[in-house]
């Protein structure tokens, strides 16, 4: 009798405990976006974070995604940059031009470098027209960055 | 019992007129994270749910939301981050603010009757009546409203007024919307201490807070006043450079 009671009260507490677990998953990328938003400068590793939620519609541990990413070609295979280093906007421009293949900019397909993909994402209107490949990226700048790539991703669509 | 009864009718009438005033905003459908923020947590959204004004939402990665405010509909995309100021259905007055992300509003037009339906970001409001309009606003290139259907009409924090319709766009650069240096006679007086409450003008922050761009004064949106108070604006001033050319 006490057994089947434990057993009972062991399923019901397993089931609570992942369902806690579901439900944050689920809030994941509503806290995420909302944790950087008011961030100045935002890393490479919230980055790439970001980057996996939109493309992959998932992420997992920095490594994992930094793996997942260079097995798709976005990032070098000499990638060597820590998760806690500021983000500039050609490491994020250089990501984007790779995943979504961008045509804008004639340089960048001569030349890959990330000044000119930063150049190919202008012309994508992904990016603005008044910054470098050096600027570092605020957690407002890269919402809007993720936003305009996840319309592209979603409708095909380039300017 | 007689008193007891007018005192029941006067509660249920007043119950039944704050209700008709302010009546509910519903959740009409949700699409993957779309959550509601109580306290320091964010909620998932469920269809059906009403929500009350003032509630925080925001929608997550490839999610999306719709909710019904009065007579509008709206449409809250991917990444998005806003607030219900105001809903007062008597007035037929509604207004959102929205710190990022894009938003879908169709506000159904009734008859003859005035409706009012504004979305405000910190540096420029649209204001609907009936008609449809899509409202992104975002830290690098700033607000922009498209008015699909009818006419839009736009304040910008400066006060500048403009009207757009028929498919047409407006967009300002954050940059160049920033409201009038309200501390400059702070910055011109270099022997006062900075930030000294003496000095400051208060009564434009408190008409700004007040306003309508940014719902009567929330704090956790735009932090826009606190801005204003501890971040002194550049000012460009006119400087008479002299300078001789000695030919060789």
């Amino acid at each position: 009798m006490v057994t089947k009671k434990f057993i009972i009260f062991t399923v019901t507490a397993v089931m609570l405990f992942f369902s806690g677990n579901l439900f944050s998953q689920e809030m994941n990328s509503v806290e995420f976006i909302n944790g950087i938003a008011d961030k100045e400068e935002v890393t490479v590793g919230e980055a790439v974070k970001f980057f996996m939620m939109i493309t992959e519609n998932r992420s997992g541990s920095f490594d994992e995604n930094v793996r997942q990413l260079i097995k798709a070609g976005v990032l070098d295979n000499g990638f060597d940059e820590s998760q806690n280093s500021t983000l500039d906007r050609g490491l994020l421009a250089e990501m984007i031009a790779e995943k979504l293949n961008l045509k804008g900019s004639l340089l960048y397909l001569i030349l890959p470098f990330e000044r000119y993909a930063v150049k190919a994402c202008i012309a994508e209107n992904i990016m603005v027209d008044r910054v470098g490949e050096w600027d570092l990226i605020s957690g407002g700048e890269l919402i809007e960055i993720m936003t305009g790539v996840s319309v592209i991703l979603e409708t095909g669509r380039q300017k | 019992m007689k008193k007891l009864f007018i005192m029941l009718t006067i509660c249920a009438a007043f119950l039944f007129t704050y209700g008709i005033a302010h009546s509910a905003i519903t959740v009409q459908s949700v699409k993957g994270e779309a959550a509601v923020k109580a306290g320091n947590q964010w909620n998932q959204l469920q269809p059906g749910q009403t929500l009350a004004e003032g509630s925080k939402i925001s929608t997550g990665v490839n999610s999306t939301a719709v909710l019904k405010i009065d007579n509008a509909t709206i449409t809250i995309k991917p990444m998005t981050m806003m607030k219900i100021f105001k809903n007062n259905t008597a007035k037929r007055e509604s207004a959102v603010g929205l710190k990022f992300g894009r938003l879908n509003a169709k506000v159904q037009k009734i008859g003859k009757l005035k409706t009012d339906f504004k979305i405000s970001t910190p540096v420029a409001t649209s204001s609907v009546r009936g008609t449809e309009q899509d409202a992104s606003n975002g830290a690098m290139k700033g607000p922009e409203f498209i008015a699909i259907e009818n006419e839009l009409e736009i304040e910008t924090a400066t006060g500048q007024e403009s009207s757009i319709s028929g498919d047409q766009s407006f967009q300002q650069s954050p940059d160049e919307a920033k409201p009038d240096p309200l501390l400059s006679d702070m910055q011109d007086s270099a022997f006062q201490p900075l930030y000294d409450p003496n000095n400051i003008d208060e009564q434009p922050v408190q008409d700004f807070a007040n306003s309508d761009l940014i719902g009567g004064g929330d704090t956790g949106v735009f932090n826009t006043i606190d801005n204003l108070i501890t971040e002194p604006q550049e000012q460009e001033t006119d400087t008479t450079v002299n300078i001789n050319v000695i030919w060789p």
